[in-house]
């Protein structure tokens, strides 16, 4: 039976909805409990900054991939690996 | 929202007085575990271009964005959540009270307050190489009455943040000397039990 490789983006794509799940609450907490201080503001624009870059750069590379390409189980070999 | 000289339910005429997180070394270990899992994938990539054949090929080369994408996310979320959960811990010291508050992981939240002339055996501990070196340790108060104790942990200068808080609560007990009668029998009758 073959599997294409599409199938591990849309656990990668619910993987990202964690992602942005968690990210929302932290955001939360540090907005409703944290202390006010330049510090706690230079590290949240600063998450916020990494989060992004690394979503730009990952879809960067994803976009490249050619996400039709199949994968097949081990009993029938891994002949496009 | 909180700063240094405000916080919610402040009581009129209550000011803050001393302010405690943990040390920085807190920070500079929760950098350092992120900045040695975020070279994982640097040493697996050596170990796969020198021992997998077929390391260029389209399929593991989508597989391999893809998990190298999730573990850098990780590494940030994770990064985050731990400077959230050292950020959120704080131990005030007003002059009514004392209060602790301290997160637990991102759905857990504990707030404990308590008058500041009920505070008993207020004791410091330093204890390891590096918290003797760069001077932090934990304050312990016991409260009198119910079985009730505060524990600012890993603090800087908990020695001098002993002293301080026990002036504090002398300097309290002297303006309520009410109070103090009152705690020192529940002292008695808790030493008598």
């Amino acid at each position: 039976m073959a599997v294409p490789i599409s199938y591990f983006l849309f656990v990668y794509l619910l993987f990202i909805g964690f992602f942005i799940f968690y990210t929302f609450m932290n955001l939360y907490h540090i907005l409703k409990f944290g202390f006010v201080s330049l510090w706690a503001y230079v590290i949240t624009f600063a998450y916020i900054g990494t989060s992004i870059l690394a979503l730009f750069v990952s879809y960067f590379f994803i976009a490249q991939v050619d996400w039709s390409t199949i994968l097949y189980y081990i009993n029938q070999g891994l002949p496009n690996l | 929202m909180y700063t240094r000289y405000h916080f919610p339910n402040q009581k009129p005429n209550e000011q803050i007085l001393l302010f405690y997180r943990r040390h920085w070394i807190t920070v500079v270990k929760i950098i350092l575990f992120s900045a040695v899992l975020a070279c994982v994938p640097i040493f697996l990539y050596i170990f796969l271009a020198n021992t997998y054949a077929d390391f260029n090929s389209p399929a593991f080369a989508g597989m391999y964005v893809l998990v190298n994408s999730a573990y850098a996310l990780f590494i940030i979320l994770f990064t985050f959540s731990n400077f959230i959960d050292y950020y959120l811990d704080v131990w005030i010291v007003t002059n009514m009270r004392i209060i602790n508050i301290e997160q637990r992981g991102l759905f857990s939240r504990e707030l404990s307050e308590k008058d500041l002339g009920r505070m008993q055996d207020i004791s410091s501990e330093v204890k390891g190489f590096f918290a003797t070196f760069l001077n932090y340790g934990d304050v312990q108060i016991q409260t009198a009455g119910v079985e009730q104790h505060f524990v600012f942990r890993q603090i800087p200068n908990a020695e001098e943040a002993t002293r301080l808080i026990s002036n504090l609560v002398a300097e309290y007990r002297k303006h309520n000397p009410e109070l103090a009668m009152r705690v020192a029998n529940e002292k008695e009758s808790d030493d008598v039990e």
